[in-house]
């Protein structure tokens, strides 16, 4: 399945393939933000948050297995980030493979906890990044 | 989200360029995916330099790629001194690279120890410096790397690549 994403800088649209986990914004005022819309079918990038605004930030297992992983997000006191690592492994070895771990979470004061999930859906958390490998 | 990323490989003079490399064998050929079976290093010499990049070639949704990080694993090899030396470096950064056809003898700037874990920060630049990121399709700087071995050196390396990136969609 594909989502559609317009690229301003282009005027082009992207297709963009369903992923295995996705963020929903819930603003309090009852709108929500899907980076995959499967009602418009649309794509939406994490600049298109309103980050001024207080919301429920989730990271949803979109085939819908999995409860989902949620932030209640405060714009005075946090900053969200939301990520994909990837890596290409090994290459040429024996165990040569892509694999992509997702991080999300907030910096507060000068601490960032980091929220990982794992290709096999293991959730990670970490203040030191460098902790985290594939 | 899903930039289409792989790592391309230069060769010869003028630069043909491979757009997704299958493995990065180094021996004493200058040729992609190569043999070393084939084309082994003799001991006391360096193996031909490799030119790698980043290559982005769709960016899927994304808005941006960086963060670029390389390292290797495995063994370099037994008896005698190896080394596996190259340009990327987490401090000091030379800048982006300039292409030059592969040689089989010392490159300035590409001096450093490879590192055998996923290093704390970036140690490939993208347009020269560590924390710059591709917001369209394109490259990264070049990573160039080459091994070397001195005289008593018997076996070789069996150490393969790793290349990291992040993308913010």
């Amino acid at each position: 399945m594909q989502f559609t994403f317009f690229r301003e800088d282009t005027k082009e649209n992207e297709q963009v393939d369903l992923q295995t986990w996705g963020w929903v914004v819930k603003y309090h005022d009852g709108r929500e933000l899907h980076q995959f819309d499967f009602v418009s079918g649309l794509f939406h990038q994490f600049s298109e948050i309103d980050l001024t605004l207080p919301f429920i930030f989730q990271v949803v297992d979109l085939q819908g297995e999995k409860d989902p992983f949620t932030i209640l997000y405060n714009p005075e006191s946090m900053q969200l980030f939301f990520f994909y690592r990837k890596g290409i492994l090994d290459v040429g070895g024996e165990n040569s493979r892509k694999e992509t771990v997702i991080i999300f979470g907030y910096k507060e004061d000068k601490t960032r906890n980091h929220f990982c999930i794992f290709p096999s859906g293991e959730l990670v958390i970490t203040n030191d990044l460098n902790l985290v490998h594939f | 989200m899903a930039a289409t990323v792989s790592i391309a490989e230069s060769n010869g003079a003028g630069e043909t360029v491979t757009a997704s490399i299958t493995n990065t064998n180094m021996g004493s050929n200058e040729s992609v995916n190569l043999n070393p079976v084939t084309y082994p290093l003799t001991p006391n010499t360096r193996s031909y330099a490799k030119y790698q990049r980043f290559n982005v070639t769709a960016m899927g949704g994304a808005s941006s790629v960086g963060n670029l990080k390389v390292w290797r694993t495995g063994s370099l090899g037994t008896g005698g001194t190896h080394a596996h030396v190259t340009n990327a470096r987490t401090t000091s950064y030379g800048g982006a690279a300039t292409y030059a056809t592969p040689v089989n003898t010392a490159i300035t700037g590409a001096d450093q120890a490879m590192p055998t874990s996923e290093p704390g920060t970036a140690n490939l630049g993208i347009a020269g410096s560590l924390s710059g990121t591709l917001t369209a399709t394109g490259y990264s700087d070049y990573l160039i790397h080459q091994l070397t071995t001195d005289a008593s050196a018997t076996a070789g390396s069996t150490s393969t690549m790793n290349y990291q990136y992040d993308e913010t969609a």
